[in-house]
This record gives C-alpha cells, structure tokens and sequence, in this order.
C-alpha cells in the first residue's frame, strides 16, 4: 500500500514541482555555460540560486497551506460519517477550508440534532405504546401495536450507533458529557 | 405588539424550526446566536425580551452563557430548550433563575413560558 504522505495531493505537488524544477536548472545551467565572462557566469549562477531555493519553497508551503488542513479535514469528516459526532474540524483560518471546515462542523450539528430528536420522539410514543399494551388492547390490534413498537425501538437503536458531542445516553436518558453546572461550580471554587 | 426573542443554538436546523414556531404567535425573532459567546454579545445589542436557550454548545455552553446574561440583566427572561433529560436539568435551570426549561421535541411550549415570562 501506498504511503498516505506520498499519495494524493502530496504526490501530484512533486509531480508538477520536479519537472518543472528540472527545465529551471537546466536553462541556468545552460545561461551560465553561455555566460561571456566570469562576471556574468557568477550573476547567472546567483540567479539561478534564488529561482531554486524560491521555487522550492512553493510545494512546502502549498502542502503546509493547503493539502495539511485537507488532509485533517478529511481525516474528521472520515470519523464523522462513520458516526463520531464529537469529532469537530478545527478551524485555523477564515479561508476556503475554514469554511468548508465549518460547514462540515455544521452539518454534523445538525445531524446530531435530528438524531436526538429522533430518539426523544422515539422514546416517548415507546413509552405510550407500552402504556396502551399494558391497559389491555383488542387481540387484532396487538400485532399491530407490537409492530410499531418494534419501530420505534429500531429507531432508538439507530441513534445509539452515533457518539454525540458533549452528550451520553444514561439508559433512556440523555446526560450533558460534561455537566454544564458542575463545570461552573468548578470555576467558581 | 409580539415579544422580541433572540434565538441561541447551534443548530441552524432547529434555529429555523424555533423561529418559525415564534413566528406562527406573532413573534418577533430579533436575532441569532451560534454560541453562548454570541448570545451574551447579541444580548447586550438587540435587548431582546426573551433568549431561547440550547444547552450543549461548541464554543460556551447555554448555562454559562445564562449566568453570564443573567450578571448583566437580572430581568433577562431565559427559557432553556435543550435535547438533555427534563427531569435532570429543568431544575439546574429553575435555579439560576431562567423562566423554565422545555424538551426540544416539545419545543412549542416555549411559546406559553415566553407569553407569561
């Protein structure tokens, strides 16, 4: 298998970089053979020195700049869609991948959201039905409720597949990861 | 004429859903905040007569940014509305001193604490 810094992004950067780095050294090599006089052979050399070190400063920096926070976003939203909910983009810069990050950030919020909306709908009509099944119901509705109670419980199932963001499920119950209010007794005392 | 509410969530999702709830009753939604760190400065700006107030939030959570409203404006009407355990938290709610705290799937009750608030 391919090493992960070496594939995608990374590699297609040194395969536009090094041909591109090749034509420049050879054009100043072939300046500085054609040079007149020493004069100009050593201003030629310089030149050349300075196209180099500038020229190889721009696949660092593109890969500092750019392919890094793309690989970290895309290293997050691999853990998002397998279902960390508490996993969030960190967001470096306001630029293109500060936004993408951040709506990356967003749409897992939401999800969040509509998953435990799910379950706390879920939840109760559960309750309701397992109250109607204990009053006594005609034995034609009973599979029926049955069924819809299986739904809902499929349903709730679903949901605890997913790790949410600063929440855990207590049995039925939905907790804050961190009490809210323990943390600010805490940063009182 | 309506109250004036700010909304703090965030989820743009549910901001659209508690917005349009306010706005059946004639509401007004002045404003709204992603964090608790934007809500305690979109409070101070807009004065609005009420905040809807999430709880689990990224950058400041909705009790701190409670507390914080609260030390400013002690008059500041704040209902929690969050996706937590009612049981467990519309009691932490009650005594820093929001007007009360509604289950996000029941979020239509906002309207009559918000009324009398």
């Amino acid at each position: 298998m391919r090493s992960e810094k070496f594939s995608g992004l990374r590699r297609q950067v040194w395969i536009y970089f090094l041909p591109a780095m090749c034509v420049i050294l050879a054009a100043g090599a072939y300046l500085i053979y054609e040079a007149e006089n020493d004069y100009l052979q050593y201003r030629a050399a310089a030149a050349m020195f300075f196209a180099v070190v500038s020229l190889l400063a721009i696949p660092f920096l593109f890969i500092r700049n750019i392919v890094a926070p793309l690989e970290e976003l895309l290293s997050v939203s691999r853990k998002i869609t397998e279902g960390y909910l508490k996993e969030t983009v960190p967001i470096r810069n306001k630029d293109e991948i500060g936004k993408i990050g951040e709506q990356i950030n967003a749409l897992s919020v939401n999800l969040q959201e509509i998953l435990l909306h799910v379950w706390n709908h879920s939840r109760d009509s559960a309750d309701i039905l397992k109250r109607i099944s204990y009053g006594g119901i005609p034995s034609d509705m009973a599979s029926d409720i049955a069924a819809v109670r299986q739904s809902m419980e499929d349903m709730q199932s679903m949901v605890k597949t997913f790790e949410y963001y600063d929440i855990r499920m207590d049995e039925d119950r939905l907790m804050a990861e961190e009490d809210p209010n323990r943390r600010e007794k805490e940063k009182i005392s | 004429m309506g109250k004036r509410v700010l909304i703090v969530d965030d989820s743009s999702i549910m901001r659209k859903m508690v917005r349009k709830t306010l706005e059946s009753q004639a509401m007004t939604v002045v404003g709204e905040a992603k964090s608790g760190r934007e809500a305690i400065e979109l409070y101070q700006s807009l004065k609005p007569d009420a905040v809807t107030m999430d709880i689990t939030m990224r950058e400041m959570d909705g009790f701190t940014a409670a507390k914080e409203i609260l030390a400013i404006d002690p008059k500041a009407k704040i209902v929690f509305l969050s996706n937590l355990d009612e049981d467990k938290y519309s009691e932490d709610a009650k005594q820093l001193g929001a007007i009360g705290y509604v289950n996000k799937h029941r979020s239509a009750e906002i309207l009559t604490l918000i009324e009398k608030g």
